[in-house]
């Protein structure tokens, strides 16, 4: 007892601050793996599958065709998919003729599900390559899917292929972002902080 | 970028020298660095001098760096370890942190009173080189005083272009100069200073946001004013909970009082209010010596009314720079019911006191009573829960303080709430006497009330923090408790730490969106030229947008004409009469139209010699005014399609 007494009062804070980074890079790096050997297997066993589509296969709301090109006719246009399949990300062409604005991707998991905020994602501009927006979602159970591809009424779309899950590699699933480098420095803040506060009351030394 | 170091390099240079040479501790010395920077820019601005200011007080920063490492060359590498104390380091990599960012995303300014004021100022001043009641220009709220803008001033002095992004930066050094201070409370050790910092970083979401959120939102990408007021108003507390003994303690406490006065004119309440709550404290914490209770007090009183005064002054000192310079009367609200701020006082505490109370009066102090128990102002709920979970705090405190402690928790939620009670019922006034028909549906209220919740809550996480010797586990255990708490609900609302997705171009797509007309328009804009813009159906945001492109040129503020109950021809006739004499007093020479209406079309189409009915989102026209003995007619400079550059 008491040699593990001694051993923690001689932890040093700088000891703590490490040990709560790595354990938390090395919980940031399993999830990591854990969510691309996830994402594998399923392709393995075919429950997850790429596949392409156009914005016909979608129902299309507030939109007016004009050729290829269709334009919003207020500011809520929307894209909807009756799905029953997993997806983990979409990723589609789209010219505007105007900023799009959010484009907000709502989802529904189970049948008779309404779109709510609670299932809501945003798409993003594809690194690098222009007009191409990405959403993930992260391997679910898709039944609904709703995109809203702009937040303007006039604005004058005209849309390519829409790629359903296009495979990632690993690094996508690990390499550091500005996110991930933030919830780092956040979490390593919060447990050093709990831990250094359990030494104390272990060694009932008080700064 | 280079200035951008530059100036932060002077905030810790002179930082260091307040710490070695005043021994003033580590933690609460970049606010009072970067306070008194302000403070020398902003005296120098009053009197047309701000580029010297600004350099004066970038020398003064780093000389006195040099003067106190000079002083203390044998123990410098103490000084500078305990310099380096847990809240400076959170300060300096967060600063660092945000600055890589900022550096990397360049974001621009996307939200209205970005435009209107807060954004439009820097820039003015930027380009001016001085500020902005120095010169005209299309910006409405020249009566705002000049705090922050001097501060973005401060970060690119040197630049030879204005830089939306390092306004940020300014923006954010302040707020984390502010938590630095607010961490600096929970004493010497880290892992107390830890979750203060990290909370308080959090607060700013927390109180920003009522649904769920994982798009990008300007929080720490914002040109508001309402967090730096929030902060500076805990951080002054946070200050004097730090350093508050003596002459030094007044003058430390004093800085951030006066930076707060020069924020915005709700500065003066706040800091009025700050002044309040740090007059009761220190009544209540220490125990007079016997016999000695009214000496004591009394000094106490002076040193109040001392903190007191410095706030008068600050206030009084724009004041009177704006009769001075501008000739505009400060006391003087204007709004609605076009009365003083004393008549507005008066006539608001009959009203809510003794009554009757007139329609407008009651109806919005229904709406404000019944909006604290409905309206979700923050993450947690409305401002009653909000009220609540700081009173929780404070308890937690309470329970973890000796028994003078005790004291001095159960003060601050007493003028908290006194406090809370009076900042309320001047926004009550606010909208009856100042708001027009924003005031029925309590325009921006969750914005306003949250500055108050968000510095009272910081201040009880700093209470809390604070607690000392005894009953350190109870203390240390909340602490953290609130700390996860802060944590939890920003992962729930913000989607685990989205709050950094991509800056991309479409958060700002709205402002994008009409800078594809100013850019295509900008070539063929005069120096000289006199604008009229308009835009139907816009409600003032696309108008700001283009008061903020074009610095360069007076834009005339829209006008009302009241056709009310008039048939053609006599209502085309008064639109035509009384927008030329209001074209001829403004001196406009062109009219822009960025976007057409029916109503517009049927009224002054004629006017066109190309017409312009057909004006909308993907075109524009720029028209020059010319005037006739009695009427004008427009011939057009430039009009065309922005998407294939076609002309009409």
């Amino acid at each position: 007892m008491e040699k593990i007494s001694d051993f923690v009062k001689k932890i040093a804070s700088r000891q703590i601050i490490a040990f709560s980074a790595f354990f938390l890079v090395a919980l940031f790096l399993l999830r990591g793996f854990w969510s691309y050997a996830a994402e594998n297997i399923s392709r393995s066993n075919e429950t997850l599958v790429q596949s392409r589509m156009t914005v016909s296969d979608f129902q299309q709301i507030s939109m007016k065709a004009d050729g290829d090109r269709l334009t919003s006719t207020d500011s809520d246009p929307q894209l909807i998919w009756q799905a029953d399949q997993k997806i983990t990300n979409i990723k589609f062409y789209m010219e505007t003729s105007l900023y799009p604005g959010e484009i907000v991707v709502y989802y529904t998991t189970k049948d008779g599900e309404g779109f709510s905020e609670n299932k809501r994602l945003w798409a993003h501009p594809a690194d690098g390559e222009d007009n191409w927006y990405v959403v993930e979602l992260g391997l679910k159970n898709v039944r609904g899917l709703r995109i809203d591809p702009t937040m303007y009424a006039g604005n004058q779309m005209t849309f390519g292929t829409f790629v359903i899950n296009e495979e990632r590699t690993l690094s996508d699933y690990i390499a550091p972002d500005a996110r991930r480098i933030f919830n780092l420095l956040l979490y390593t803040g919060i447990i050093s902080s709990v831990l250094r506060f359990v030494q104390e009351i272990f060694t009932k030394k008080f700064e | 970028m280079l200035n951008i170091l530059l100036a932060f390099g002077a905030v810790m240079a002179f930082a260091f020298a307040l710490h070695t040479l005043f021994d003033i501790k580590s933690g609460i010395t970049p606010l009072l660095a970067l306070c008194v920077m302000i403070l020398t820019g902003v005296i120098f601005a009053m009197a047309d001098l701000l580029q010297a200011g600004v350099v004066i007080s970038l020398l003064a920063a780093y000389g006195s760096f040099a003067f106190a490492v000079y002083k203390n060359r044998g123990g410098i590498r103490t000084k500078a370890v305990s310099f380096f104390s847990a809240p400076v380091i959170l300060f300096c990599a967060s600063s660092g942190l945000m600055l890589a960012f900022l550096a990397v995303r360049q974001p621009m300014m996307s939200s209205w009173d970005e435009f209107s004021f807060w954004g439009m100022a820097r820039k003015l001043v930027k380009e001016h080189d001085a500020i902005y009641t120095f010169y005209s220009s299309s910006m409405l709220g020249n009566s705002i005083p000049p705090a922050m803008p001097v501060l973005c001033y401060i970060f690119q002095r040197f630049t030879p272009q204005f830089c939306e992004w390092a306004c940020f930066f300014a923006y954010d050094v302040l707020l984390f100069a502010c938590m630095a201070a607010a961490a600096r409370t929970a004493g010497d050790s880290w892992h107390r200073s830890v979750p203060v910092y990290i909370t308080a970083f959090l607060t700013p979401f927390i109180f920003r946001f009522t649904a769920r959120v994982s798009y990008i939102q300007n929080t720490y990408i914002s040109a508001y004013s309402d967090m730096p007021m929030a902060f500076l108003f805990a951080g002054r507390v946070a200050v004097y909970l730090c350093e508050r003994k003596g002459l030094r303690g007044l003058l430390s406490v004093s800085m951030p009082l006066a930076v707060l006065v020069f924020v915005k004119d709700m500065g003066f309440a706040l800091a009025r209010v700050a002044v309040f709550v740090i007059f009761f404290d220190s009544l209540v914490c220490e125990q007079a010596p016997k016999g000695q209770f009214f000496k004591t007090a009394a000094l106490k009183l002076a040193a109040a009314a001392a903190m007191f005064l410095v706030a008068c002054a600050a206030f009084a000192g724009w004041s009177v720079h704006l009769s001075g310079v501008s000739g505009v009367d400060r006391t003087d609200f204007g709004g609605s019911s076009q009365m003083g701020m004393a008549q507005i006082i008066i006539s608001g505490f009959r009203q809510l006191l003794i009554g009757p109370a007139d329609e407008k009066f009651a109806a919005v102090r229904d709406m404000m009573f019944s909006a604290f128990f409905d309206r979700k102002t923050a993450m947690a709920g409305s401002g009653f829960i909000v009220v609540c979970v700081i009173a929780a705090v404070l308890f937690a405190a309470f329970v973890s303080a000796d028994r003078n402690g005790k004291k001095r928790r159960a003060a601050l939620l007493a003028t908290g709430a006194v406090g809370f009670a009076g900042y309320y019922i001047f926004h009550l006034f606010l909208y009856v006497y100042v708001f027009r028909n924003d005031a029925y549906n309590l325009a921006s209220y969750e914005r306003y009330m949250n500055i108050y919740y968000a510095g009272w809550f910081v201040m009880a996480v700093c209470m809390l923090a604070a607690c000392r010797q005894k009953k350190r586990i109870a203390g240390g255990a909340s602490l953290l408790a609130v700390c996860l708490a802060a944590t939890a609900l920003f992962v729930r609302y913000t989607d685990s730490g989205n709050l950094f997705v991509s800056c991309d171009e479409n958060y700002a797509s709205f402002r994008k969106n009409v800078m594809l007309k100013t850019d295509y328009i900008r070539p063929y804009i005069g120096e000289e030229d006199v604008i009229y813009c308009y835009s139907g159906g816009d409600d003032g945001m696309r108008w700001f947008i283009y008061t903020y492109e074009f610095t360069d040129n007076y834009i005339a503020p829209d006008i009302y004409i009241d056709v009310y109950g008039l048939e053609q021809p006599e209502k085309m006739e008064k639109y035509q009469r009384e927008l030329r004499e209001y074209f001829m007093e403004k001196g406009v020479t062109h009219i822009l139209i960025d976007n057409s209406s029916a109503e517009f079309a049927e009224n002054f189409g004629g006017l066109f010699d190309v017409p312009m009915n057909d004006i909308g989102l993907d075109s524009l026209g720029y028209y020059k005014v010319n005037y006739t003995d009695d009427g004008f007619y427009f011939t057009l400079e430039k009009g065309g399609y922005i998407a294939d550059g076609k002309d009409f």
